[in-house]
């Protein structure tokens, strides 16, 4: 079963050392600059060079490029086929099926667009293949963030593989009792209420066992916490993250400001 | 309903081998019970059984007919299944309402439906709950509801996964009569379930499982009396440890009434 | 009984709120260090109530309307603060998998997100956790996924993350009764280790013949009162166990139907557990026979 927290991948090295919230600084630099800082194809192919770099400097490179082809694949076939016949500024006919014909200008709108949404996968991947979540969470408790918005944060990442084996087991349920939730689209709307109310008024009766577990825990003591994983941010990485962001929301304004006058 | 399961295999998308060429024959009207260790497989046969898993290889009959090509919600006019958590399947604001819900999608007829949920209200020991909502009763009632709610349906075969985990000596007792009422009914029942005491009491027939096979299908009276020496891991029923030591001629009994029994003769 | 109590309740009486009839009434307990206690009862008896007080949750945790004194090592569970009760009192629940805390990646973390919690120092944080892990029998699954455990060895994961924090008094309220027969023994075993290396040991199950076997004393509950305290081997074949809904084992219930099938008079005390039934049936067969 597919279990979003243990997408890390054990590994050693300079990049798995860096301070979660740094990596972290790395990917909404990056998702910045990608959307909003100036510049258009050639932008994304020097991010998408850092990033491979950085990739290569992990030790994560096939895991991250194979893992964001296996998500991106899908997309890349519907756009190339969709903006190849349809992009308004078709106009270089490579070739026509029927009354349809295929374009250069709408191949490329396509490969353009997914390569923006690949390079931010892509930095997202690097940080969650080299980060475990629960040292992510830490990274958070200790940066000042109350224990309380961590666990709302990161908890609902561990329970999604929970959430999913129960909505399996209701649809099971509710189809042993006779439900037809495999008929036309009229009968999966009505369906969706037997499926969806359960799910909710489970999670609801589950909330008082979970703050209770919690509560034998220890999650509500006050004072000062300890960490099992020593995560130390060092001067030069706070540094580092301001600059990220930084440079990056500068480049983005100059981005903003540049199509306003261009366009 | 008889039950004939033709050598199935069920293979998880993962690989993993949950069945391996199981095959097993249910009588109609019989009483079988499931046992093994959690991930042995018996959970997976039961939901094959139900159609909601469709096996790799092999097919089950159902009456001589094969479910391979039935649809989840016709075969619910058939098979019920009475799952180990109420609260997957609860959603309704009242009692009444919710042991309705399975009648209702079967299509059954107003007067019949009434009939119906009323029986299995009374079975379940539920007939004063009818206008409560589900959530301000204690878990073990709920799962008394789910069991309603699976009885109202009538079907010919009725599965039972874990049916008294968490039930307390009343409510087990009521499980015994509920066990009997399908009997009279001349229903078929399969229990899944980890309670070797009621295993021995109710069931006609018992099949053990085992990564995936069914490694042993018999009297309960007589596989639990060789269960030291096949299953260690096992605690076997109280009535055949009882019976060990205490009766004469490798007599084993199946019931408190029968140890009586066999003890005064 | 020349060593002080380490719980004592006196005349403790609670109303959850908002709820329409006492869930505990007039308890009075006193337990003794080391000692293994079982607590029987139908369902809504006020087991798991019983669990949650003396866990130290009653009045902080639960809210509603409480009366008495309950004390733990002589301070009143009430006043206990949420950094020093868990070095004193551990509960671990019925469900494993909803134990989990939801922020751990692996077993050896689950077991640290307690003592992270208290502040404990990452040096002897290291021992606490080691020892937890030997305890419980789950050192060789240390690095693994908590999601990936069988529900008893998660169950015996809960028990490792309360025993870290070293708390003498270990509560479970039906730890047991979700599990297989394999998790069962795991599970029953490691309680019974506990008990033996010294804790203080209270279990709620519906399990009567484990509870009549290992237990010293039994208390049995029915609508939120004690209905009788004892020894399992003593009490537990009484007639009120079986008509409060606890029910007997099936070995009382024998020979109860023998007694009267037979008609013979009936002997100061029914059997409770296998031995004392090979016993009672072997001197009966016996006096039939002369």
């Amino acid at each position: 079963m597919f279990e979003p927290h243990s997408l890390y991948i054990t590994g050693k090295g300079t990049f798995y050392s860096l301070h979660p919230l740094t990596k972290l600084s790395g990917v909404l630099a990056v998702a910045l600059l990608v959307f909003l800082g100036p510049g258009e194809t050639e932008k994304i192919i020097l991010i998408g060079l850092l990033i491979f770099l950085t990739a290569v400097w992990a030790g994560l490179l096939l895991p991250s490029i194979k893992t964001t082809i296996k998500l991106l694949l899908p997309l890349l076939i519907v756009l190339v086929v969709v903006q190849g016949f349809f992009y308004p500024q078709n106009t270089t006919i490579l070739f026509s099926l029927g009354k349809y014909e295929y374009a250069w200008e709408g191949f490329l709108y396509a490969l353009f667009v997914t390569a923006r949404i690949g390079v931010i996968l892509l930095a997202s991947l690097l940080f969650l293949f080299s980060t475990k979540l629960s040292d992510f969470s830490r990274a958070l408790t200790i940066s000042g963030l109350s224990s309380g918005l961590v666990y709302l944060i990161v908890s609902p990442i561990y329970m999604l593989p929970d959430f999913a084996d129960r909505i399996h087991r209701i649809r099971e349920s509710q189809q042993s009792r006779g439900l037809d939730i495999e008929g036309n689209f009229l009968v999966r709307i009505k369906a969706l209420f037997p499926l969806v109310a359960p799910l909710i008024l489970g999670a609801l009766v589950e909330t008082e066992s979970r703050a209770l577990i919690l509560e034998t825990r220890a999650f509500n003591a006050i004072g000062k916490r300890s960490s099992l994983v020593e995560i130390y941010l060092s001067r030069r990485e706070r540094v580092l993250q301001i600059l990220l962001l930084t440079v990056a929301l500068i480049l983005s304004v100059i981005g903003i400001i540049e199509r306003a006058l261009f366009l | 309903m008889e039950i004939n399961i033709n050598h199935i295999s069920f293979q998880y998308p993962n690989g993993y081998p949950a069945l391996r060429d199981v095959h097993l024959n249910i009588p109609s009207e019989q009483h079988i019970a499931l046992i093994g260790h959690n991930g042995c497989g018996k959970t997976t046969l039961a939901r094959c059984i139900k159609g909601l898993l469709h096996p790799t290889n092999g097919e089950i009959l159902l009456d001589g007919k094969s479910i391979r090509n039935e649809k989840i919600s016709s075969l619910a006019h058939k098979v019920g299944f009475v799952f180990q958590h109420p609260d997957d399947q609860i959603f309704h604001q009242t009692v009444y309402q919710e042991v309705a819900f399975g009648p209702k999608n079967l299509g059954m007829s107003g007067e019949v439906q009434v009939e119906k949920i009323k029986e299995a209200l009374a079975l379940t020991g539920l007939e004063n709950e009818k206008t409560t909502h589900p959530y301000d009763l204690s878990l073990s009632a709920r799962k008394r509801i789910a069991i309603a709610s699976t009885l109202a349906m009538d079907t010919d075969i009725i599965i039972f996964d874990e049916p008294t985990a968490g039930m307390d000596h009343k409510e087990l007792t009521l499980m015994k009569v509920i066990f009997q009422e399908l009997r009279n009914k001349k229903k078929t029942i399969i229990t899944i379930s980890h309670d070797m005491d009621l295993v021995l009491e109710q069931s006609d027939q018992l099949a053990i499982m085992a990564a995936g096979q069914i490694v042993k299908v018999g009297d309960p009276v007589i596989l639990f009396r060789d269960m030291e020496e096949n299953f260690s891991e096992m605690v076997a029923p109280q009535m055949v440890r009882l019976s060990q030591r205490v009766l004469k001629n490798n007599k084993t009994a199946k019931t408190v009434d029968q140890f009586v029994d066999f003890l005064i003769q | 009984m020349s060593t002080p109590p380490i719980i004592q309740l006196d005349e403790v009486h609670f109303t959850y709120s908002g709820g329409s009839h006492s869930a505990l009434s007039a308890i009075t307990l006193s337990i003794q260090p080391g000692e293994i206690i079982g607590i029987i009862g139908a369902n809504g008896a006020g087991k798991s109530t019983l669990c949650y007080l003396l866990a130290g949750l009653i009045p902080s945790f639960f809210n509603g309307n409480f009366s008495g004194t309950a004390t733990i090592n002589d301070k009143e569970i009430a006043n206990i603060d949420a950094n020093k009760l868990p070095y004193l009192v551990g509960l671990v629940l019925q469900n494993s998998r909803l134990q989990l805390s939801h922020m751990c990646n692996t077993v050896y973390e689950e077991v640290a997100f307690g003592l992270e919690n208290l502040g404990v120092p990452r040096e002897i944080m290291l021992k606490k956790i080691d020892q937890a892990l030997k305890m419980t029998g789950i050192s060789h699954m240390a690095e693994r996924s908590p999601y990936t455990l069988s529900g008893g060895e998660q169950q015996r994961l809960a028990i490792a993350s309360i025993l870290a924090m070293d708390s003498p008094v270990l509560i479970f309220d039906e730890p047991t009764s979700l599990l297989d027969p394999v998790g069962r023994r795991e599970v029953l075993s490691v309680i019974m280790n506990l008990s033996k290396s010294g804790h203080t040991i209270i279990i709620a199950e519906n399990h009567l013949e484990w509870i009549a076997e290992y237990t010293d004393r039994v208390v049995a509950l029915e609508a939120g009162k004690i209905l009788v305290q004892g020894d399992p081997k003593e009490i537990m074949s009484l007639p009120e166990i079986q008509s409060s809904g606890i029910g007997w084992t099936r070995f009382t219930q024998a020979s109860a139907l023998y007694l009267e099938k037979t008609k013979s008079g009936s002997p100061n005390r029914l059997p409770i557990t296998l031995e004392q039934a090979i016993h009672f049936f072997q001197t009966e067969q016996g006096n039939h026979g002369n």
